[in-house]
C-alpha cells in the first residue's frame, strides 16, 4: 500500500506491505543506523523519532505513518555536522558497543527538546526505554547532564585534546607528556560510530541473500524418531532444509578456546537427539525471515520424549537419564553419570588445616542461571566469494577459533574459510561460542547463496549461552586470632545440555577467588554436570562471580562471628605484594597452571579510596550504638552499607596469544592490523594508543583494521580480560620494530647514529636538536634509495597473569515491608595497573557493575517443570534500565605492573565479581538476614525478613 | 503474506462504520499488534487506525468532569495540568507505564481494552469511579470501568462497540490520591501488584483499586466500607494530629489494608507468588493510606 512520509528531511513515497514494521522499511531503504534489538518493543534499540517523539520502530506498522515525520540517528547529525548529543556522547565515552546508543541518543534529544534542564531523575526516566548492556548508563546520563548544564566537553576525536587523566587521582600522573597512553582519547571510530555509520553484521546484505532459521526442540530431552521436511521444502521461497541426515557428523565443542578446545567434544551440527528446549532439530533457509519461520513450523517431527533431568544433583544420581549417550563424544568425564568434567586441586593439607582451626565455618551458597543478553543478538552472514571461498561475517569474539571450527565441522579446508568480524553489538562471553556460524555455513555451502541467521530475542535468552549456576560449599578453618588455616571450596556446577566451558569456567571459580586470602591449605573441587537446560558457557567474569559470592559472603560471616571488623579482617588476611599464589600452579584452565607471584597489589589503596568516596566511615560513625542500619526517608526503609573485595586475572597464562602487524605509511601515519576483537570495549582504540605512544604520534595517525582471518594476524580473541595485557605486548613489540626501522632510515638521512634518535611528537629527533618529520623518514624509506616498506609483526604470549584487585561498597536501602532492595550508590575501585585509557576503564567498571547488579538483584532465567524458560522476553527477564541503575562510582587505582604493557593489568571482568557479595552484605546489615542465594528478589528478601521475625 | 485492509477514519462516525464490519479491529497505540502479527503469521483482516480522529485523543476538563479520549496517550494524560493537580493517582499510574517510548504511543483506551489485570491506568480509573463510554452504530452506553471486564483479556463490549472515552468526576479540593506499584524493575515493568487509592476527607471515603492480584482490576469494597464507617469516629474533632488519634488511625489503616489483601485472589506466575502478592497488597495499601490519611491537610486553592 502507498505511504508517504519524511525521513531525515527526505520524502519517501513508498509501496509497503500492509503488515510491515517501520524498522524493516527504514533498514530496507538504507537507514541502517536503526538497529534491531528485541523486535518486541521492549528494549528501545530501534528507537526513532516520530514527529519528535521517541518510538520503537519495531512495533510501528509503516502503513500508519502516512504524512508523518521520522528522524533516525543518521538524521540527528553526521561526522561533518554532528548534533551536540552525538559530540557529547563521543567526548564522554558514553557509548561502548554503541548498538543501543543509536536509539538512546534520539531519546536524549527528545528529552532535551521537551525539557532543556532535566533533573538526573528526569534524565534517567527519559533514557529508561533504551536498555543498554555495556555501560551502566553512567556516561550517557553524564553527557545529558552536561548538555543540559551547557558544560560541554571538547570533542576532538582521537587527538591529544582529550584531557589528561590526572583528574582521576593517581591515574595519569606521569602521563601528561604522553601522546596517547594514559590519556582520555576518544574512540578512534569517531562520530561515525554515533551516527549510524558503523557496520554490524546485520548491516551486511547481499543480493539473493537467504534467511536461515533453526527449528528448536519443543522438548527438553527427546530423540527424533522421524522427520518429514516435505511440506516445509515445498513452500515457495524455501530453498533449503537440513536435518541430521544432511550434514557431516563431526563431534566438536562450541566453545571457541585454544586448540584443541579443552571442553568435551559432545556436540554435532545436527543430531538425532535433543538435549534441551531449543536444541537444533533442523535448519531452514528461505527468501524471508517470515517464510523461514513458517517453514520451521511445517517440519513434521515424531519425537520419542525422554525423561528430562533439570537439577545437577538429580542428574548425578544412579538411574538418572543419561544425556550424552552417543558413542562418538570425546572428552566427557563420565557420561553415564552426566558428569561433563571434574576439576580438583589442593595446596597443603586441608583436613589438617581444618583440624588445626579453632573454628570451622561450613556454609552453602547458590547462584542462579543468568544470561549475557547482548543488545545485538547472535548473528552470522555467510556467502561464497568469487573464488568460492566461504566468507563468514559474524558477531564473534573469536574469529580465528570460529574459522577453525567452522572448517572442521563442515569438513572443508581451513584456508577456504574467511571469517570477518565487523562491529560487534556487545558479546560478554556469549559470543566466545560457535552458536550460528557452523550451521549458517552449512546452509551457504549447500545452497551456494548468501545466508543470514539471527537469533530472535526469545532464542537469545533461552537458547544461546548462560552463566553456570553453581551450588558452592565453603569450609573454612580459622584460629581465634583470625588466622585462616584452610579454605575448601566444593562446587556443583550445572553446565546445561552441552559441556562448553564446562571445566574451564569452574576452574576459574576456584583459581580467581581462592588466592585472595592467605591460607596455607587450600582445596578446590568442581563437578560439572549435564542437565536438560540451556547451555552454560562463557560470561563476563567466567566463574569468578560465582566463587566470589561464596568467598566474600563467608569471609564477612566469619569476621562477624569472630567479633572482628570485616574490612580489617579482610585486609589483614589478604594476599600481598611479593606473595606467591600457590593454587595458580595447580589450577589452570581445566588443567594445571603456572607459578604466580603477586608483583603489584593496590588492594589497600582501593579500599581507602572506596571508603572515602562512599562516605563509609562517616556513615558508620553516625549509627546508633548496636545498630547496623540507618533510618531511611520512610519508616519502612532501612539503609545500610556492605563491602566486598576481589581479584581476577589478565589473560590465560600459557594459552593466550595475540599478534599484531604495524605498517608505516609515507605520510607519517601507521596501520595497525590485529586479530584482537573489539566488542565495544574500545580495545581498537587502546591498542592504537600503544602504537601511537611508541611511535610518538597521536591516535589519529593510526589506522586500525581488526579481526579478519584473511588480513590480520592471529589472535585467540577477546576473552579472559586479555586484549590489553596480551595483545598489547605484541602491539608494542611490532611498533618498536617499526620505530627501529624508521630510526635506521632517519640515521642514514641525518648522518648520525641511530642510538642518538628518538620518535617524538611526529618527528624523529636527534640528541643534537635536529629533527625530521616522520613523514619524510617514512617516505624516504619507501621511495628513497633503499625502498623498504616498513611492516613489522610480533606475537605475544606469557606465563604471567597479574591480578587486578577490587574493593567495593554497596549503599542500599531495603524496604522491610515489601522486601525491595534499592541500591542508592555503588562505589568500586580497581587496581588495574596503568589505565591506558581512563575513560574506557571507568566504562568497563560501570558496565561490569551494572551486569553484577542484575546478577545480584533481578536477573534469573526461570524454567517450568518441562525445562521451558518461562521468562524469555525482556519484559520478564529483568535487565536493569537507566532508572533502576544507581549512580556507579568508578575509581581507578594505579599500580605499575612490571610485566604489563605500559604497566597495565586488566579491568573488564573483575567489576562483576564484587557486586553480589557487597549487596548481600549490605542487606544483612539492613535486615539481620543472611542471604546465601542470588538474586535477592523482593519476594526472597521479604520471606527472609519474615522468617527472622517468626 | 499478511495483507490487512487499512482504514484511517477522521471522525467517530466513520470509525463506527468501519467497525461495523465483523473482521475489523480498532487500533490506537498498537504497541503489541506487530508482535502478534509476527507470532501468528497474520492478524485481523481489517485494521481501523483511530489515531487520526482528533476527538478520540482529547483530554479536557468541563466543570468538574474530566474527559479522556480513548486514543489519548499515557504521555498526554500525565502531562495534563488538571490530571497532575487533581488526580495524582492517574498521573502517577500513567507515568509508571513502560518508558517514554511506550507512554508516547500507548493509549488509555488500549490500556482498558486489553483488559489486563495489571493495567496501570485502569487501576487508577477504577479507583476514581471512572465511567467508560462505548458507541456503536446502534447507539451509546455507559459502563463503569469496574464493570468493564469479564476476565483477563475479556471486555464486556460488543464486537462493533467502540470505547470512545472515559469520564470521571474530579475529586473535591482537599481530596488526594496515590498510586503504588511494585514491579520487577522500575521502568518497562509489569506490576507484580499495584494499588490505586483515593481519599476524600470531607466525605470520609477512600476508594481502593487493586491491580495484578485478581483476574481483573478489582475494588476492595469491604475495606472501603470499613474505612467509611470508622474514619470520622477515629479522627474526631482534632483531626489526625489530635491526641491519641494517630494510633487509632494506624489501627484503622492496618485493618483496612488487611481487608484489601482479603479482596485479592492472586495467582503464582513468573513474576511472583500468590502469597507474596497478597502481602504486597496489604503493605502497599497501608503505605498509600498512611501517606494520604496522615498527611497534613492540604491548603486548597
Amino acid at each position: 500500500m502507498k505511504v508517504t512520509f519524511t525521513v531525515n528531511g527526505n520524502t519517501l513515497d513508498l509501496d509497503v506491505d500492509p503488515g510491515e514494521v517501520l524498522l524493516d522499511t527504514l533498514r530496507h531503504h538504507g537507514y541502517m543506523g536503526v538497529k534491531a534489538g528485541c523486535r518486541s518493543g521492549n528494549c528501545g534499540t530501534c528507537t526513532v523519532l516520530l514527529d519528535g517523539k521517541p518510538v520503537p520502530s519495531c512495533t510501528l506498522l509503516t502503513a500508519r505513518i502516512d504524512g508523518r515525520t521520522v528522524t533516525t540517528i543518521e538524521g540527528l547529525g553526521d561526522a561533518a555536522h554532528p548534533h551536540p548529543v552525538q559530540e557529547e556522547f563521543l567526548a564522554r565515552g558514553s557509548a561502548q558497543c554503541a548498538y543501543c546508543m543509536q536509539g538512546m541518543m534520539l531519546s536524549a534529544k527528545a528529552l532535551l527538546d521537551e525539557n532543556p534542564h532535566p533533573s538526573e531523575e528526569e534524565i534517567r526516566d527519559g533514557l529508561s526505554g533504551n536498555l543498554c548492556r555495556c555501560t551502566g548508563y553512567v556516561k550517557a546520563v553524564e553527557a545529558v547532564e552536561a548538555l543540559a548544564a551547557g558544560d560541554r566537553m571538547s570533542c576532538e576525536p582521537s587527538s591529544t585534546a582529550g584531557a589528561a587523566a590526572s583528574d582521576t587521582g593517581d591515574v595519569g600522573q606521569g602521563d601528561e607528556d604522553n601522546t596517547a597512553v594514559g590519556r582520555r582519547v576518544t574512540k578512534i571510530e569517531g562520530l561515525g560510530l554515533l551516527s549510524g555509520r558503523a557496520r554490524y553484521t546485520d548491516d551486511f546484505v547481499r543480493p539473493g541473500m537467504l534467511y536461515g532459521r533453526i527449528k528448536g526442540s519443543p522438548h527438553a530431552h527427546a530423540r527424533i524418531i522421524s522427520i518429514d521436511t516435505s511440506k516445509a521444502a515445498a513452500l515457495d521461497g524455501v530453498e533449503c532444509v537440513l536435518t541430521h541426515a544432511d550434514v557431516p557428523r563431526v563431534p566438536f565443542s562450541t566453545a571457541g578456546q585454544n586448540c584443541p578446545e579443552p571442553s568435551p567434544y559432545d556436540a554435532v551440527m545436527l543430531d538425532t537427539k535433543l538435549r534441551y528446549v531449543g536444541d537444533r532439530v533442523a535448519v531452514v533457509a528461505a527468501t524471508s525471515p517470515e517464510l523461514a519461520k513458517r517453514a520451521c513450523d511445517l517440519i513434521e517431527v515424531e519425537y520419542e520424549v525422554l525423561p528430562a533431568v533439570l537439577d545437577p544433583a538429580d542428574a548425578m544420581r544412579p538411574g538418572a537419564p543419561v544425556i550424552h549417550d552417543q558413542p562418538d563424544a570425546e572428552g566427557i568425564q563420565d557420561a553415564s553419570r552426566n558428569l561433563a568434567g571434574v576439576v580438583e586441586a589442593e595446596v597443603g593439607d586441608v583436613e589438617q588445616g581444618l583440624a588445626a582451626a579453632d573454628r570451622v565455618f561450613d556454609n552453602e551458597y547458590e547462584v542462579q542461571y543468568v544470561q549475557g543478553n547482548p543488545t545485538e543478538p547472535h548473528i552470522t552472514m555467510c556467502y561464497l566469494d568469487e573464488k568460492d571461498r566461504l566468507v563468514v561475517v559474524t558477531s564473534t569474539q573469536v574469529p580465528f577459533h570460529a574459522r577453525r571450527i567452522v572448517a572442521r565441522v563442515n569438513e572443508i579446508p581451513l584456508h577456504t574459510v574467511r571469517v570477518i568480524k565487523p562491529r560487534i553489538g556487545g558479546a560478554f562471553g556469549a559470543k566466545q561460542e560457535i552458536v550460528l556460524e557452523d550451521i549458517c555455513a552449512a546452509l551457504t555451502l549447500r545452497t551456494r547463496r548468501p545466508v543470514k541467521m539471527r537469533l530472535d530475542r526469545d532464542e537469545e535468552l533461552a537458547a544461546s549461552r548462560t552463566r553456570h549456576p553453581q551450588r558452592i560449599r565453603m569450609r573454612t578453618g580459622v584460629k581465634e586470632d583470625g588466622t585462616l588455616t584452610a579454605i575448601e571450596m566444593t562446587t556443583l556446577v550445572n553446565t546445561g545440555a552441552y559441556g562448553s566451558h564446562s571445566t574451564t569456567v569452574p576452574s576459574n571459580t576456584g583459581s580467581k577467588s581462592l588466592p585472595l586470602y592467605r591460607a596455607p591449605n587450600l582445596r578446590f573441587r568442581a563437578d560439572a554436570v549435564y542437565t536438560n537446560l540451556p547451555i552454560a558457557g562463557a560470561l563476563r567474569g567466567y566463574g569468578a562471580p560465582q566463587g566470589f559470592f561464596a568467598l566474600e559472603t563467608q569471609i564477612e560471616e566469619i569476621a562477624l562471628a569472630l567479633g572482628r571488623d570485616p574490612i580489617e579482617f579482610r585486609l589483614s588476611n589478604a594476599i600481598r605484594e611479593g606473595d606467591p599464589d600457590p593454587i595458580a600452579e595447580h589450577l589452570g584452565e581445566g588443567k594445571a597452571g603456572f607459578k604466580r607471584i603477586i608483583r603489584t597489589n593496590g588492594l589497600p589503596e582501593c579500599w581507602r579510596r572506596v571508603s572515602e568516596e562512599s562516605g563509609w566511615d562517616a556513615w558508620h560513625a553516625a549509627l546508633p550504638e548496636g545498630q547496623a542500619w540507618s533510618q531511611g526517608s520512610k519508616p519502612y526503609l532501612r539503609r545500610a552499607m556492605g563491602a566486598s573485595f576481589a581479584m581476577h586475572g589478565s589473560g590465560i597464562p600459557g594459552d593466550d596469544m595475540g599478534a599484531a602487524t604495524v605498517r608505516a605509511n609515507e605520510d607519517g601515519s601507521f596501520h595497525l592490523m590485529i586479530g584482537a576483537t573489539d566488542l565495544g570495549t574500545g580495545s581498537d582504540t587502546i591498542l592504537s594508543q600503544m602504537v601511537a605512544e611508541v611511535l610518538g604520534v597521536t591516535t589519529d595517525k593510526v589506522v586500525v583494521y581488526s579481526s579478519d582471518t584473511d588480513k590480520t594476524p592471529f589472535d585467540v580473541g577477546a576473552y579472559a580480560s586479555s586484549t590489553t595485557y596480551i595483545t598489547g605486548q605484541a602491539v608494542i613489540r611490532a611498533s618498536e620494530q617499526v620505530r627501529d626501522r624508521l630510526l635506521y632510515h632517519a640515521a642514514r638521512m641525518m648522518g648520525v647514529d641511530e642510538s642518538e634518535l628518538t620518535c617524538e611528537r611526529g618527528e624523529v629527533r636527534a640528541a643534537s636538536g635536529k629533527s625530521l618529520p616522520l613523514a619524510e623518514v617514512s617516505s624516504e624509506a619507501m621511495y628513497g634509495e633503499e625502498k623498504e616498506h616498513i611492516v613489522c609483526s610480533a606475537s605475544s604470549m606469557t606465563f604471567d597473569c597479574p591480578p587486578p584487585f577490587a574493593a567495593a561498597c554497596a549503599d542500599v536501602e531495603v524496604d522491610i515491608e515489601t522486601g525491595r532492595v534499592d541500591v542508592l550508590d555503588f562505589t568500586c575501585a580497581i587496581d588495574l595497573g596503568h589505565a591506558i585509557n581512563p575513560t574506557f576503564s571507568e566504562g568497563q567498571i560501570q558496565g561490569g557493575v551494572a551486569m553484577g547488579l542484575g546478577y545480584a538483584l533481578s536477573e534469573e532465567m526461570l524454567f517450568d517443570e518441562n525445562g521451558h524458560m518461562t521468562n524469555d522476553s525482556l519484559l520478564d527477564y529483568r535487565v536493569f534500565s537507566a532508572v533502576d541503575t544507581p549512580a556507579i562510582k568508578a575509581i581507578l587505582v594505579r599500580t605499575d605492573e612490571p610485566t604489563g604493557p605500559f604497566g597495565a593489568k586488566s579491568v573488564s571482568e573483575i567489576p562483576v565479581d564484587v557486586v553480589a557479595p557487597a549487596i548481600g552484605n549490605a542487606i544483612y546489615y539492613a535486615t539481620g538476614v543472611r542471604f546465601r542465594r542470588t538474586p535477592f528478589t523482593p519476594e526472597r528478601v521479604l520471606a527472609g525478613i519474615r522468617a527472622l521475625d517468626d | 503474506m499478511y495483507e490487512p485492509k487499512w482504514v484511517f477514519p477522521r471522525t467517530i462516525d466513520d470509525s463506527l462504520e468501519a467497525l461495523a464490519d465483523e473482521s475489523a479491529h480498532a487500533i490506537a497505540g498498537a504497541t503489541d499488534l506487530a508482535v502478534r502479527i509476527r507470532a501468528d503469521h497474520g492478524g485481523p483482516a481489517t485494521l481501523v487506525d483511530l489515531t487520526g480522529v482528533p476527538e478520540l485523543a482529547r483530554v479536557a476538563v468541563d466543570g468538574d468532569t474530566l474527559t479522556i479520549g480513548a486514543a489519548a496517550t499515557h504521555a498526554a494524560v500525565t502531562r495534563h495540568d488538571a490530571v497532575r493537580q487533581r488526580v495524582a493517582v492517574l498521573a502517577e499510574a500513567c507515568g509508571t507505564v513502560g518508558a517514554p517510548q511506550v507512554r508516547a504511543r500507548g493509549t488509555i483506551g488500549g490500556n482498558l481494552a486489553n483488559a489486563s489485570p495489571a493495567a496501570d491506568a485502569t487501576g487508577a480509573l477504577a479507583a476514581l469511579d471512572a465511567v467508560a463510554h462505548a458507541r456503536s452504530t446502534r447507539g451509546e452506553r455507559e459502563i463503569p470501568v469496574t464493570g468493564l471486564f469479564a476476565g483477563p483479556g475479556q471486555l464486556r463490549l460488543e464486537p462493533d462497540e467502540l470505547l470512545t472515552h472515559v469520564t470521571l468526576e474530579l475529586p473535591p479540593p482537599g481530596a488526594s490520591s496515590v498510586y503504588k506499584k511494585l514491579g520487577q524493575r522500575k521502568a518497562l515493568a509489569i506490576a507484580i501488584a499495584s494499588v490505586a487509592v483515593t481519599f476524600d476527607p470531607t466525605a470520609c471515603a477512600v476508594r481502593i483499586a487493586l491491580g495484578s492480584v485478581a483476574p481483573t482490576v478489582v475494588r476492595a469494597e469491604q475495606a472501603e466500607s470499613t474505612f467509611a464507617g470508622r474514619w470520622s469516629g477515629v479522627v474526631g474533632e482534632g483531626g489526625v494530629a489530635g491526641q491519641g488519634c494517630r494510633d487509632e488511625v494506624m489501627g484503622l489503616i492496618e485493618e483496612v489494608a488487611a481487608q484489601a489483601a482479603g479482596a485479592s485472589s492472586p495467582i503464582d506466575d513468573v513474576r511472583a507468588s500468590a502469597e507474596y502478592r497478597t502481602i504486597l497488597v496489604r503493605e502497599l495499601t497501608r503505605t498509600a493510606l498512611e501517606e494520604l490519611c496522615l498527611a497534613e491537610p492540604r491548603v486548597s486553592g
